[in-house]
C-alpha cells in the first residue's frame, strides 16, 4: 500500500479578514498523480505554495514524507522540485548557468553534468549557451520543469504547467508527466484550468472552492460517481427510444436521430439497458461513453455554489 | 552549501550590467578628480592655504600621490552610498521582482542562510568597490603624483604627517570606510527584504541618509542628543585616522556604533525574512 506524502491537516492562510485556504485537509499518496483543480481564488496557489514554504499557514499541520515541516524544511525541501506560477529565470544569465546555480543552491555535486541532462530531458540540448532572454515562453517552460527536476525529487509540484504553451508543447508536457510518473516513479502535483490535460494524467483529485476542499479522492471513483454522457449507435433508433421507454429511461434522452441517441445514465443504469436492446433484437453498433472531468467539475461547483448561496441568503 | 550560494551571488553580481556602474562612475569620477589636479592642482592648494600664509611661510610644493588621494576619498564619499545602494538594494527585492526569488526560497538552504549570504555578498561587493577606489585614489595618484608628506588641515589646525606614516593610516581610514559603507549595504538589503521592487529600497536607502544627514548637521538643541547615535554622523569617521594624535576613542566609538547598527539591521532582516510570504 502507498504510503502517504503530502498529510495536510486544517490548513488555514487568511490575508486580514480574508481566508484564502480554509481548514483545508488532504493527503497525496506516493506514487500517484494528484489534479488540484478549482476556479480563479479558490486557493490552489496558496496551497502550493505553502508545500514549497513559500507561504506559512497561520494554523494546521503539514507532513511531507511524513516529517514535520516546521522542523525538517531543508530535509523536505531537498525531495521537492516545483515549476510555480510562471518560469522565472535570470533573464541575463544563460540556460545552463541558470541551471548550474540552481544546482549549487539545491547542493548537487556535480551540477553542470546535471544541468546538461536536464537540457537534454526537456529538449533543450544545444541551446544550453543562449541567454534565457532569447527563449520563447514554450522554452523557458521547459527549463522550469528542468529546474524542477535538477535534484532528482520525489515529488514534483506544477502550477499551470500547460499556461502559454502551444499544442505541441501541451502534448510534450503531458507525455513528460506521464513519463516521469510511470517511468521514474515521481509523485506529482499538478493545478491546472486546462481539464481535458488534467484528467489525462491525473490518478486523484482535489476540488477545491472559496479556500475549502469541496470533493477528494480516486479520481477514477470520483467519475463513476457522476452521470455519463451515452452516445448509442443503433441499427433503429426509434426501436432503441421505445425499450428506453419501456425501462423509464426516455426521460434520459438529451438528442436522437436515426440511428444515434444521447443520453445521460449512471454507471448502474447501463448493463441493463444494453441486454434489453440486444434481447429485443436491436443491432448495437457503439457504446461511447464520455465521462468528463469538466462536467464533474461544472456539476460540484454549481452544487456547492448553489449551496453557499443558500447558506448566506444570495439570490440563486 | 553557503559557501556555494556566496559563489551563486557573485556570479549574478557580475554578470548584472548595473554593477559595473560603480565601477564605471569611480574611474570617470576619480579620473577627473586626477586630471583637473594635475592641470591646476597648485592653483587649488594656493586656494585652500590662502589663510594659512598669512601666519606660516610654506616653502616647495604639498601636492603629491599622499594628497591627492586624501583629497579625492573625501569628495568620494558623498557619492559611495549610492553606488553602494544602487546594488545592494536589488539583492533580495530585485530577485522578488523577475520572480527568481521562488527558486532560491524552495531550495533547502534555509530562509537565513540565504539572506546571510545576500548580506555577505553585499560586504563583498563594498569591500571590492572600496578597493577599486583605493587603487584609483591612492595608488593611481602617487604613480602620477609620486609620494611625501600628507599636509592635512584638521581641527587642530594644519598638520604634516611623514610618508612612512601615511600608508598605514590610509589602510585604517579604508578599513573604517568599509564599516561605514556596509552600514549602508545593511540598510539597503535589510530594505530590500521589506519591498518587492528594486527601487524602493535604493530611494529608501538615500532618503535615511539624506534625513539623518540634516538631522546631523542642524544645530538644533532637540537633535544635540540624537546626533552622536546618527550612522551618518560616523561615515566621515575614517578622517580622524589623519589627525595626530590619533584620536582612538572617537573611532572605537564609531566602530562600535556602525558595527552596532548592522547587527541590529541585520537581525531585523534575518527575523522577517524568515517569516515573509513570499507572493510574487
Amino acid at each position: 500500500m502507498s504510503r502517504p506524502i503530502i498529510e495536510a491537516k486544517g490548513l488555514i492562510k487568511s490575508y486580514g479578514t480574508f481566508k484564502a485556504v480554509d481548514d483545508l485537509s488532504f493527503e497525496l499518496l506516493e506514487g500517484s498523480v494528484m489534479g488540484f483543480l478549482g476556479p480563479n481564488g479558490a486557493g490552489k496557489s496558496t496551497i502550493l505554495r505553502m508545500l514549497v514554504d513559500l507561504i506559512r499557514p497561520v494554523a494546521g499541520n503539514l507532513f511531507l514524507f511524513g516529517l514535520d515541516y516546521r522542523r525538517h524544511r531543508g530535509q523536505i525541501l531537498s525531495r521537492i522540485g516545483c515549476l510555480i506560477e510562471k518560469p522565472d529565470f535570470y533573464r541575463y544569465l544563460g540556460a545552463l548557468q541558470n541551471l548550474e546555480l540552481l544546482g549549487r543552491a539545491s547542493g548537487i555535486p556535480n551540477p553542470r553534468q546535471r544541468a546538461m541532462e536536464m537540457l537534454e530531458f526537456v529538449g533543450l540540448a544545444g541551446r544550453e549557451r543562449d541567454a534565457v532572454s532569447s527563449f520563447s515562453h514554450g522554452m523557458r517552460q521547459r527549463l522550469g520543469l528542468a529546474q524542477c527536476l535538477l535534484h532528482n525529487p520525489d515529488l514534483i509540484i506544477l502550477d499551470e504547467p500547460g499556461t502559454g504553451l502551444d499544442p505541441q508543447g501541451i502534448v510534450d508536457m503531458r507525455e513528460m508527466i506521464l513519463t516521469l510518473n510511470r517511468e521514474q516513479g515521481k509523485t506529482i502535483l499538478l493545478s491546472s484550468h486546462h481539464l481535458p490535460e488534467v484528467e489525462a494524467v491525473t490518478t486523484h483529485l482535489v476540488l477545491m472552492n472559496r479556500g475549502r476542499c469541496l470533493v477528494q479522492g480516486s479520481a477514477i471513483e470520483l467519475l463513476s460517481q457522476q452521470d455519463r454522457k451515452i452516445r448509442l449507435e443503433v441499427d433503429n433508433a426509434s426501436a432503441a427510444m421505445h425499450c428506453l421507454n419501456s425501462m423509464l429511461l426516455g426521460d434520459k434522452v438529451q438528442q436522437s436521430n436515426a440511428h444515434y441517441l444521447e443520453l445521460t445514465l449512471s454507471r448502474e443504469e447501463l448493463p441493463p439497458l444494453i441486454k434489453v436492446l440486444v434481447e429485443g433484437g436491436i443491432a448495437v453498433y457503439a457504446v461511447e461513453s464520455r465521462q468528463k472531468l469538466e462536467d464533474y467539475y461544472m456539476q460540484i461547483l454549481h452544487q456547492t455554489s448553489n449551496e453557499t448561496s443558500h447558506v448566506v441568503g444570495l439570490p440563486l | 552549501m553557503w559557501w556555494a550560494s556566496l559563489y551563486n551571488e557573485s556570479i549574478k553580481i557580475l554578470a548584472k550590467p548595473r554593477s559595473y556602474l560603480g565601477f564605471l562612475a569611480i574611474t570617470l569620477l576619480v579620473g577627473v578628480i586626477l586630471l583637473a589636479l594635475a592641470l591646476d592642482g597648485e592653483s587649488y592648494l594656493d586656494f585652500v592655504t590662502g589663510s594659512l600664509e598669512q601666519n606660516l611661510m610654506m616653502e616647495g610644493s604639498m601636492l603629491n600621490g599622499h594628497l591627492v588621494g586624501f583629497i579625492v576619498l573625501q569628495m568620494m564619499v558623498v557619492h559611495l552610498p549610492l553606488l553602494v545602494a544602487l546594488v545592494t538594494g536589488d539583492l533580495i527585492s530585485g530577485e522578488a521582482a523577475m520572480g527568481t526569488l521562488r527558486n532560491l526560497v524552495t531550495r533547502p538552504l534555509s530562509r537565513k542562510s540565504l539572506l546571510l549570504t545576500k548580506y555577505g555578498a553585499a560586504a563583498v561587493y563594498t569591500m571590492v568597490l572600496l578597493v577599486w577606489l583605493g587603487l584609483m585614489a591612492v595608488g593611481v595618484a602617487q604613480w602620477i603624483f609620486g609620494s611625501g608628506d600628507l599636509a592635512v588641515l584638521s581641527g587642530e589646525g594644519l598638520q604634516i604627517l611623514p610618508s612612512v606614516e601615511v600608508m598605514p593610516r590610509f589602510l585604517q581610514a579604508f578599513a573604517l570606510a568599509f564599516l561605514a559603507l556596509y552600514t549602508v549595504a545593511c540598510i539597503s538589503v535589510t530594505f530590500s527584504c521589506l519591498a518587492d521592487n528594486s527601487i524602493g529600497p535604493i530611494v529608501g536607502t538615500m532618503a535615511l541618509i539624506m534625513v539623518f544627514t540634516l538631522i546631523g548637521t542642524l544645530n538644533v538643541p532637540l537633535f544635540e542628543n540624537v546626533r552622536p547615535f546618527l550612522f551618518t554622523t560616523h561615515m566621515a569617521a575614517w578622517r580622524s585616522l589623519f589627525v595626530d594624535p590619533t584620536p582612538w576613542g572617537d573611532i572605537w566609538f564609531s566602530v562600535g556604533l556602525l558595527t552596532l547598527h548592522c547587527a541590529v539591521l541585520m537581525a531585523f532582516g534575518l527575523w522577517y525574512f524568515d517569516r515573509k510570504d513570499i507572493l510574487t
